[in-house]
Formats: C-alpha cells, sequence, structure tokens
C-alpha cells in the first residue's frame, strides 16, 4: 500500500475499519481461496491481524444477517453465499446442476484422504475393483494430484488430495475428519455432520 | 458384505441355485459349490439385461453386485493358475478368505467415511461461490502466481501439458465380437500342432487372430493345459516369446 492512499484513507476510516474494507474488497474480486499470508503481504500487516480482521467480519456477516458469509476453507478464506439462500439463489441462477460426484468417487476420495499418498493399486485393494478411470477423473476435476513416485518396481504414482477437495466438503484441513481409529473402534461414532 | 448389499433385491437364479449374489460367494468360499461349475459371464450377462430394463437401480445395488462379482472372478481366475501341490493351494485359499474377509472390513469403513463426505458435501452445495473469473483491472492485486513455483513443480507442469493422452485398450469392446473360437476346440488345436512337432510358441499359435479375444482364449486354454500337465511353458524373459513343450 502506497502512503498516498493510506493518507487518504486514515482521513475517512480509522484504521481498524480501512483494514477491513479492504480484506473485504480482496475477498470480493478474488475468484478462488484467499490464503492469510497473501492478504497480509498486500496489505503489509501482520498474518495476525489478518486473522483479527477476518473474524471481525466473519461475525458482522452473521450478526446483520447479509447475502453472504465468509468461510474458512482449504487453509484460506473464500466469500460464500448465505446458506439460507440457496433456494432463492437456484431460482435465480436458473440451473439446477449439481456437481455430482458418484459413490466410487467418494469411496476413492475416502481411501486417498486418509491413506495418502497412495497409489492406485493400493486404492483398488481396498475397493476390490479397478480405480484406474475414477483416479483420472477425480484428478482430472482437480480433486486429487500426483504426489511424487514410489520407490518400488514399478514406481507406482501416489497421489494425494488438494485444496479442491478441502473446499468441495467444507473442511479447513484434513484434521477436521474424525481420526481412522474412531471410526473402526467405534461403532456408534457420529459421523454425521451438525 | 451383508453391509453393502443389504438394499439388494436381485436374485440370482442359475441351475439349482437362488438367491443373492453375496451367498453365491459365501457357498463358493465354503466350497459348497464349486466355481469352476458357476458360468460368471451367464450371471453377469442377467444382471446386464436386468438394470437395462430396471433403470431406476440403486447405486449400492449396482455397486454391491459389481463387487461380489469381481471377487468371484478374482477366485476364478486364480483357480486358472495351478499350484504348486494340494497343501499350498489349501492354504492359499485360507489366506485368500482371510485376505478377503480384512479386506472386506476394510471396505466397509471407508464406505461409512464415503457415506459422511457425502453428507459433507450435500452441506455444501447449498453454498454458492462467484464464478466468474477476476476482472482484469484488479488481477495486479492478486499474489505473483510464479511465487511459490520452484523448478521441479514448472517442469511437471510443462510436461503434463505436452504429454499426449495414452491411447488407452479397451477391453470392454472385446465383448462385441462374436467369439469365433473356444476354449476346448483351441486346447484340441494346440493339442493336434504339438503332436505333429514337439514344441510351439505362443506368437505361432496366434500368428492368425486379428481379435484379442481370440488371443486370449488361446492363452487361457495354453494354462489349462499346462494345469493339467499336458505341457510344459518356457519364458525366458518379460514380455518374450512363450515357448510351449508338449510333455512326453
Amino acid at each position: 500500500m502506497d502512503n498516498s492512499s493510506k493518507n487518504k484513507s486514515t482521513n475517512l476510516y480509522s484504521e481498524e475499519l480501512w483494514l477491513k474494507a479492504c480484506v473485504e474488497g480482496i475477498l470480493f474480486v478474488s475468484e478462488g481461496i484467499v490464503k492469510a499470508r497473501d492478504i497480509s503481504s498486500a496489505l503489509e500487516i501482520t498474518e495476525k491481524k489478518v486473522y483479527e480482521i477476518i473474524n471481525l467480519l466473519e461475525k458482522e456477516y452473521i450478526d446483520k444477517n447479509r447475502g453472504f458469509i465468509l468461510k474458512r476453507v482449504a487453509g484460506g478464506f473464500r466469500l460464500y453465499s448465505n446458506p439460507a439462500l440457496s433456494e432463492i439463489l437456484i431460482k435465480f441462477i436458473k440451473s439446477n446442476i449439481r456437481r455430482y460426484l458418484s459413490q466410487a468417487a467418494l469411496e476413492t476420495l475416502a481411501i486417498i484422504s486418509y491413506r495418502q499418498p497412495v497409489t492406485r493399486t493400493q486404492v483398488a485393494e481396498i475397493r476390490g475393483v479397478r480405480t484406474d478411470s475414477v483416479i483420472l477423473t477425480l484428478a482430472d476435476k482437480g480433486l486429487i494430484k500426483e504426489a511424487g513416485k514410489l520407490k518400488e518396481p514399478g514406481n507406482p504414482i501416489l497421489y494425494k488430495v488438494t485444496g479442491r477437495f478441502l473446499e468441495l466438503l467444507g473442511i479447513e484441513s484434513l484434521k477436521d475428519l474424525p481420526p481412522l481409529e474412531d471410526i473402526k473402534e467405534n461403532e456408534g461414532v457420529n459421523l454425521n455432520p451438525e | 458384505m451383508e453391509n453393502c448389499t443389504e438394499s439388494e433385491d436381485y436374485l440370482i437364479e442359475y441351475q439349482k441355485f437362488k438367491g443373492p449374489i453375496y451367498l453365491l460367494l459365501e457357498l463358493v468360499q465354503k466350497k459348497k459349490e464349486d466355481i469352476y461349475e458357476i458360468s460368471l459371464s451367464t450371471i453377469i450377462k442377467e444382471f446386464i439385461d436386468y438394470i437395462k430394463i430396471k433403470k431406476n437401480i440403486l447405486f449400492d445395488t449396482l455397486s454391491g453386485f459389481i463387487y461380489t462379482a469381481s471377487i468371484l472372478v478374482e477366485i476364478k481366475s486364480r483357480s486358472l493358475i495351478s499350484s504348486e501341490s494340494r497343501s499350498a493351494h489349501e492354504e492359499e485359499n485360507v489366506a485368500n478368505i482371510e485376505f478377503l474377509k480384512r479386506r472386506e472390513e476394510e471396505y466397509i469403513i471407508f464406505k461409512k467415511i464415503s457415506n459422511y463426505f457425502s453428507s459433507l458435501y450435500e452441506k455444501e452445495s447449498l453454498y454458492f461461490t462467484r464464478e466468474a473469473p477476476i476482472e482484469k483491472k484488479f488481477l495486479k492485486l492478486l499474489p505473483d502466481f510464479t511465487r511459490d513455483i520452484n523448478i521441479e513443480e514448472l517442469s511437471s507442469i510443462a510436461s503434463k501439458l505436452i504429454k499426449h493422452k495414452e491411447e488407452k485398450l479397451n477391453l470392454g469392446n472385446i465383448y462385441n465380437h462374436r467369439i469365433s473360437i473356444n476354449i476346448f476346440e483351441e486346447m484340441k488345436r494346440i493339442r493336434e500342432i504339438l503332436y505333429s512337432k514337439d514344441k510351439t510358441t505362443f506368437r505361432e499359435l496366434t500368428f492368425k487372430y486379428d481379435e484379442i479375444i481370440d488371443r486370449i482364449i488361446c492363452f487361457l486354454s495354453i494354462l489349462e493345459l499346462y494345469k493339467k500337465d499336458v505341457i510344459d511353458i518356457i519364458q525366458f524373459e518379460n514380455f518374450g516369446n512363450i515357448i510351449i513343450k508338449r510333455i512326453k
């Protein structure tokens, strides 16, 4: 931020109001997930400060019942429409195109996300069927990506999930998923999101 | 298995057997049915005819059937290869069932997780994002996209761009062709060839075959003859020619 814009700004706003407006502006024009680091370098403020501002915006949107909300996904932030509006928005956009993921795709993602990095064969061993085409489709959709090669005969490609995958499920990181041990040991583990 | 085929209402009717496919698998595993006597292709073909009529079939029914059928196919294909001795064969079978059981348990866990993912995904579809690309005048606001890219990543991106998609062999097509020979005829043919000379090669045997299916049948016949101790198979290197010798 150059001095002139900062001077102009401080005349009009308090520092905090100005930073809130800046972060909001950045989120508004961005088409993807924005990382705290990127905001911090654009505004020349610390990442801690970015999180403070994000907290304020997040609360403000909810408190004021805005049409959009701020979500933390895949290790960053993004503006989303308020889920309460989903029906209206579907009508407005006039499309009901639900991005569709098949059972096979979901199973493959479940295995990769818990076992990554894994090879196709390792996934196939659990699912009991070939997964080549599912893996290709998931890679094409940007939900998984290559993560090196296994040092074994044939050097099979290893795969891991991407930030796009975390975004699709609305989670910040893989740490947000219930541990595999819990699912194994406890039949009654609550796997339904609140 | 029961878990993923609970909603299964498709019953196989085949000779003396009538029931869901996982029951058939259980009987095969307990050796109450001989896998050799079961025509998997008939069962699968009838299932395909069934789903052609019943279009609103549940995905779980479909995947449950395919999963179980694929295990049966695996068991059958394993039984094509002869084992060194009877006891080794027995051991392998026990290990196989253990392996299948473990795999099934693991599969059920991941199936649970995939259901969980599905509910997260469902919930997530209520949110919409700005889909339009960023306006040109705001482009400068974005961090430099090359900032985090190192040489290694750059080369992998470049290689992805210039790599041609490998042409894949579509095995699904092989069933479209009319099968001209069957295993018994092919075994007879190989035996006759070996009667006139002591050895031949896989290349020689399949020289006149244009269709993949015919070559597969020839290969299966060779395996069957090997199992029956009629021939010996020698191959000196991977993908090398397969030499077939008559056992005297």
